[in-house]
């Protein structure tokens, strides 16, 4: 049967990136194209790979092995650097592949009616499958390099679904907050990936954590890697939507709702735990490094549960309970829980797409509810501050109403001084390209002449 | 000028929309019924910039498919021409003409022609030369002109995007203040005032708010008073970049117009509010967003050192003509009339014709489409009716079972099926809640609600009490509904959501499947789980005052007769009375739907009406109600007449009875046929509704359909769980013979009324009062979402997001939506509704007279009203205010054998037939 074990892993990878291909050009080449196809495909996808899982899971149990490994080939090499598709696959890669496929699988049928009729329905299905491609390839990968890869693909859908009424202006400014913050977070992995290259020759997880375990590279003390594991963890901040990096999950529920169920209740929140799981055996090695873990979760709980509590719409309540749980599995990282971490990542997972999903049901829930009218049970309180004054208490909800003035540090320190970079590259741009832009001013009516003539 | 005064003239503009918990549907534009349809849309139009059509490409399309005819589109031109003193004629061609052809080849001048890629005459060569020499002084039209507000110019010129900065806080802040219970945490100075809050926010957030917001705190303080109206005052001083007039409150009040109606609605409804009734104004509102807006300018013209905003610019469309698109335009002319030889004509002749074509411009052209179309479908209605009502149809002398509906288009339908299954069956239409002018508060909702039109005001409030183990009940079930509500705020944001989160993740994995997957199995899951918790316990209606005494609680024997008496005589069935009559009570199912209650029953307040069913049906089967009936109403119902209280479903199409126990055992195997019977017309009804589904393709048979049209009542993901009143378009008061046997495509609301009973009119009255407001507002509510879905609609269903209970926002934070979702009113034809009434012109006349809301919408044309005489069959049209005779065309209506044979996979709307069931 090992023979066979390769092929399997390769299909994960290659499965969804095969489908994706196809769609990719079946979208824009077909017209009226059947709204069935991504269907069938995304639930063939899903038994594939849930039963590959499953496959595996046997494999791992039956050899009584912790872990396959495998090196799927060579992109391109320059110099030394070799770009390798090294895969691995644990448990935990098992577990998390599992509870995303299933997930998909929900939300693939919840849209299949869902977004029946809307503009826009196959750009979503194509959007899913690349995410579906995405996380996949973050599951398995074993090196940063490849990571990245799938890392940037369910970053760059997560902000074009923000964006999916592009109609909208607000909904693209906010699509814009959220990839500033994945940028931001991403500059954080890559200088650690470039450090991890100088410090120890090597972008494999498992040769990172086993020579920095076992010392191998004797030349470097322990605060270059300290400084390497900070930056690691400073680079899984933005997806989870930890602290400082909260104020664009607040303007990322433009989406359609299984989109941003999938992402900010479940899965791509997810992901800054996966990251820190790629580096456990390192960061368990140093103590600062958990104590800087638990450090951002002792720092986000809070604040997340006095946003989500003072939130006032359905679905920032929902997304900010998410950040609120993941707060809490970066201490229960922290404290080296690894398993805990890991049911409770999944267990929030599935509590929060399932809420997202009916949380336009609120209303009625509320109505048809025996107590509602009877306001006065409800005068909620908040147990958790009993030791603040009422004084203080008021202060902390006008505070929390205005996210801590995250938004406004954020935008006096780092964004402000970014655009005031990007417009003055702007008008140099401008000044070279005034010539040009008559020309497309010419383009744009013959384009609209098109569309008269189509009428 | 009175401030106070002026924000009463703001107010008018404000959303009337209800929190969406408690939604009515109701004209859009309410407030500008007192001015006539034409007017007052035009001025809606402007304040909120709307459409008021749709693209002219839907009525070409109309066209082809013969919806709309030359007969009514004509008219419309010429009407066009006079109101807007064109000249007939134009370089000798007729300007209707003219304008004839140029609707049905509609073009738009390009801005650029490229003579190799437009397609032109074998003349172009020739036109273009004299092209070349026309001076053209084209008057940009009123329509072209497109003022720009100062702010999309600071768009424009600065890019920057002034809401944008202070939207996000002023939406969050005051969704947070007017919140019903969304958030844990609710706002600590609720019952204080808005400003004072907006004082305690900014006190609090001090230093941590953007940039612009510096001097907030310093302008608060200076404009703070406890008196809302002075404040509000203060802050209009404080304006320096624009003046402060009746226009510009106007603008600044409809900016965010969900959330300026919500305040108002808290402001002058209160009682509408379920809950925490903040205390708040439009005054504090309109200091704080005109406060907000003032730091925001401050701070942008401080950036860019401008002394001022930037000024309003009128921005001119296509003023100056090129040769090539002068010679565009008459090269499109010569080839619609080639036999014009432009040569002939001077240049100012052909100036005036470029101008006049260039004026007919597609807004116009979509006007005069939409008002043919609109026209064309009432006078077809007119001519159907007409023609179908040649030959006189009488009721029977006896039936063996009839059916009192509800008057809601979707049960036209479902009617038909059931005397298409025996010709012994007859229906009736009456307003759903059954004369019932009361609040019912059940076991599961201690609160008592209105279950009676929004028109009525309640007189009682009928209890559901336990029978037995009474406080047991009630303790279960608000145990349970507490358990539900820590369910709700410990699973979200709070430390208890750490342990639930734990606990139900592989629980919430099985319900997240099931919900999904299988819908309708969760659902039997959830029904015993809900049985388990609160137990099932027998329960009575009070209806009956206790010793027959006038009370709130009940109703005494008399009042009941006169209840009883009144439906009956407004439905017409004072004889011939059958075995078993059935009270049909409507409701609908929905899952994960926020327009919840614009599906419901209308009459009922948006709910489902099974206790008023239930009710009337225990007052008519009482003894001494039917002997009062007998001695003071003189009807004298049967004693062996059951009335028996029935519940259809209008999304999922189940059919409840609830008294079957009151059927002596001899009649059940009678009445079972009967049930059996009224089953199957219900899901013919759901085979009928499925042909607008495009998921529902390849479903031929009833049981299918039901199988289908249950599954999407229940589904979480089903945006479209009925097509609610899509399509509705007229109403018929008058006896069923007058529109039996005729397939009207669920676009009619049916209204009983016989005029052989009804001696001076009153009885008129009340049915026209009872059914013209709520169809009309039906009607115009889906009118308007239709044609401006974004201005007057909530927009798609997609990103809806609840806020504060009240409504939705589309995304994080945005105005809140108002008006109707795009799925529920995609299929919809906007037309203005026909009310139709079998009577004679003065009775109509009077009931007019008595009620000034029907007055309004019936002078000011907001609806179409029509009248057939019950005996001569004249049709007479309202047109200022008098009765016109209307001459109606005979048309051939095709016959077919049943209803669901007719309309087996097709789609789109149909041509009404005679079905003749054999």
């Amino acid at each position: 049967m090992s023979r066979y074990i390769p092929y399997l892993l390769e299909l994960i990878i290659l499965a969804p990136l095969i489908w994706l291909l196809v769609y990719s050009f079946l979208v824009p080449f077909v017209k009226k194209l059947n709204e069935n196809i991504p269907i069938i495909a995304i639930k063939i996808l899903g038994i594939l790979i849930l039963s590959i899982n499953g496959i595996l899971l046997f494999y791992l149990i039956n050899n009584n092995v912790s872990s396959i490994t495998l090196n799927l080939g060579q992109w391109f090499s320059v110099a030394d650097y070799n770009f390798l598709f090294e895969i691995k696959y644990n448990y935990e890669s098992i577990a998390l592949s599992f509870m995303a496929m299933l997930l998909i699988s929900v939300i693939t049928k919840f849209s299949e009616t869902y977004l029946h009729k809307e503009n826009g329905y196959h750009r979503f299905f194509l959007l899913l499958s690349l995410f579906i491609c995405g996380y996949n390839i973050v599951l398995v990968s074993n090196n940063i390099d490849l990571f990245f890869m799938g890392w940037e693909m369910i970053g760059s859908t997560s902000v074009l679904l923000i964006a999916f009424y592009y109609e909208r202006e607000s909904a693209v400014k906010n699509s814009f907050w959220a990839i500033a913050s994945y940028r931001l977070c991403d500059i954080f992995i890559l200088v650690g990936s470039s450090l991890a290259h100088f410090l120890l020759h090597t972008s494999n997880f498992d040769e990172i954590n086993t020579h920095i375990i076992e010392g191998v590279h004797g030349a470097y003390g322990g605060s270059e890697f300290i400084f390497l594991g900070i930056l690691f963890i400073c680079g899984s901040l933005a997806k989870s939507g930890q602290f400082p990096m909260v104020s664009w999950l607040i303007r990322a529920m433009e989406g359609p709702t299984p989109s941003s169920a999938l992402y900010y209740g479940a899965l791509s929140v997810s992901l800054g735990p996966v990251l820190i799981l790629k580096f456990y055996p390192f960061i368990m090695h140093f103590w600062q490094l958990r104590l800087f873990l638990i450090l951002i979760g002792v720092i986000t709980f809070p604040f997340a549960i006095m946003i989500s509590k003072s939130k006032s719409d359905a679905k920032s309540i929902l997304a900010f309970s998410s950040v609120m749980q993941l707060s809490l599995i970066f201490i229960e990282l922290g404290l080296g829980l690894k398993w805990l971490a890991l049911f409770h990542l999944i267990s929030n997972a599935f509590v929060r797409i399932y809420q997202f999903l009916r949380s336009l049901n609120t209303i009625s829930d509320f109505y048809e509810n025996p107590m509602f009218f009877r306001g006065s049970i409800l005068e909620t309180k908040s147990p958790e501050f009993f030791f603040l004054t009422k004084k203080m208490q008021n202060r902390l909800y006008y505070m929390s109403i205005n996210g801590f003035g995250l938004d406004a540090l954020l935008t006096r320190f780092i964004v402000g001084p970014w655009m005031s970079m990007l417009k003055f590259f702007n008008e140099i741009e401008e000044e070279l390209t005034t010539k040009t832009k008559q020309e497309e001013v010419d383009k744009r009516f013959s384009e609209h002449e098109e569309e008269m003539r189509s009428l | 000028m009175n401030i106070e005064k002026i924000i009463d003239e703001v107010r008018v503009y404000l959303p009337i929309q209800f929190p969406l918990g408690v939604f009515i549907h109701n004209n859009m534009l309410f407030n500008f019924e007192s001015k006539s349809f034409d007017q007052g849309t035009t001025e809606a139009s402007k304040v909120f910039g709307a459409s008021l059509t749709l693209d002219e490409s839907y009525y070409f399309n109309k066209y082809k498919e013969g919806k709309i005819t030359d007969l009514y589109l004509k008219p419309e031109i010429e009407k066009y021409i006079l109101e807007n003193n064109i000249t007939e004629n134009i370089c000798g061609i007729k300007t209707k003409e003219l304008f004839y052809s140029l609707m049905l080849n509609p073009f738009k001048v390009p801005h650029s022609v490229n003579f190799e890629r437009n397609v032109v005459s074998s003349q172009f060569e020739i036109i273009f030369d004299l092209a070349k020499k026309i001076n053209v002084v084209h008057e940009p039209h009123h329509s072209q002109i497109i003022s720009k507000s100062w702010k999309n110019n600071f768009k424009a010129d600065y890019q920057e995007d002034v809401d944008g900065y202070f939207w996000p806080l002023i939406i969050r802040f005051i969704s947070g203040y007017l919140d019903q219970g969304m958030a844990v945490w609710a706002n600590p100075h609720k019952e204080i005032g808005l400003l004072y809050s907006f004082k305690e926010f900014i006190a609090s957030n001090n230093g941590m708010m953007d940039e612009c917001f510096k001097n907030l705190k310093n302008d608060l303080d200076l404009i703070y008073n406890d008196n809302s109206v002075s404040a509000l005052e203060n802050t209009l001083k404080q304006i320096h970049y624009q003046t402060a007039n009746l226009e510009f409150l106007t603008i600044s009040a409809l900016e965010l117009r969900g959330w300026a109606g919500m305040v108002q609605k808290f402001e002058k409804e209160p009682y509408l509010i379920p809950r925490f009734v903040s205390k708040i104004n439009i005054y504090d509102y309109l200091t704080i967003y005109l406060l907000l807006e003032k730091q925001v300018v401050d701070f942008l013209l401080k950036k860019h050192s401008l002394n001022g905003v930037p000024a309003v610019k009128h921005h001119f469309l296509e003023v100056d003509l090129t040769s090539e698109q002068k010679a565009y335009i008459l090269d499109k002319i010569f080839i619609l009339f080639p036999k014009v030889n432009l040569n002939f004509f001077s240049f100012e002749e052909l100036n005036t014709l470029i101008n006049v074509v260039l004026e007919f411009d597609l807004f116009h052209q979509s006007m005069i489409w939409h008002k043919a179309l609109d026209y064309n479908v009432r006078n077809h209605f007119l001519n159907t009716i007409f023609s179908f009502n040649k030959n006189k149809q009488e009721r029977k002398n006896t039936y063996k079972a009839q059916f009192l509906f509800c008057i809601d288009d979707r049960e036209e339908s479902i009617r038909r099926h059931v005397e298409e299954s025996n010709p012994l069956y007859e229906t009736f239409g009456v307003v759903g809640f059954f004369g019932l002018d009361m609040k019912f508060r059940s076991i599961h909702h201690p609160e008592a609600k209105d279950f009676c039109p929004p028109v009525v005001t309640p007189s009682k409030t009928i209890c559901e009490t336990h029978l037995e183990d009474g406080e047991r009940g009630d303790n279960n079930i608000s145990n349970y509904g507490k358990n539900l509500l820590n369910f709700f705020y410990h699973s979200r944001g709070s430390i208890g959501a750490l342990f639930f989160t734990f606990v139900s993740g592989p629980l919430t994995t099985i319900i997240l499947m099931l919900r999904v997957f299988f819908p309708h199995l969760a659902l039997k899951f959830s029904h015993t789980f809900r049985k388990i918790l609160i137990g099932d316990r027998l329960t009575e209606i009070n209806f009956q005052s206790i010793n027959n005494e006038k009370s709130e609680h009940g109703y005494t024997t008399s009042e009941m007769a006169s209840i009883v008496s009144t439906i009956l005589k407004m439905s017409g069935l004072t004889k011939n009375f059958s075995k078993y009559i059935f009270i049909i009570g409507h409701g609908s199912t929905s899952s994960n739907n926020p327009f919840k209650m614009a599906y419901g029953c209308g009459a009922c307040g948006g709910k489902a009406g099974i206790p008023n069913s239930i009710i009337f049906c225990k007052m008519a089967n009482m003894i001494e109600v039917r002997e009062i009936l007998k001695s003071s109403f003189y009807i004298e119902v049967p004693k062996d007449t059951y009335f028996i209280s029935t519940y259809h479903d209008t999304s999922s199409d189940l059919i409840n009875i609830y008294n079957e126990t009151i059927i002596f055992s001899q009649d059940k195997i009678e009445f079972r046929e009967i049930v059996f019977d009224l089953v199957q017309a219900a899901k013919k009804n759901s085979l009928e509704r499925c042909r607008h589904f495009e998921k529902a393709k390849g479903i031929k048979t009833p049981n299918e359909a039901f199988k289908h049209v249950n599954n999407r009542a229940h589904s979480l993901a089903e945006p479209r769980p009925e097509y609610g009143h899509t399509n509705n378009a007229f109403c018929i008061i008058g006896r069923r013979e007058l529109s039996k046997e005729l397939y009207l495509d669920r676009r009619s609301f049916l209204t009983s009324y016989d005029q052989s009973i009804d001696l001076d009119g009153e009885i008129l009255k009340v049915v026209m009062g009872g059914a013209v407001p709520v169809a009309g507002g039906i009607n115009l509510d889906y009118y308007f979402a239709r044609v401006d879905n974004e201005k007057f609609g909530s927009g798609t269903k997609l990103p809806l997001n609840i806020s504060s209970l009240l409504g939705v926002m589309t995304g994080g934070c945005s105005d809140l939506r108002i008006g109707l979702a795009h799925q529920m009113v995609e299929l919809h034809e906007p037309v203005r509704i026909t009310i139709l009434i079998e009577s004679s012109n003065d009775f109509v006349l009077k009931a007019i007279d008595t009620n000034q809301r029907i007055k309004k919408m019936v002078t000011n044309s907001w609806i179409h009203l029509a009248t057939i005489d019950p005996i001569t069959k004249e049709i007479a049209i309202f047109h200022n205010n008098e009765f016109i005779k209307y001459d109606p065309i005979n048309i051939n209506l095709s016959e077919v054998k049943s209803s669901l044979e007719y309309v087996q996979e097709k789609s789109g709307p149909l041509p009404y037939v005679r079905v003749r069931a054999v």
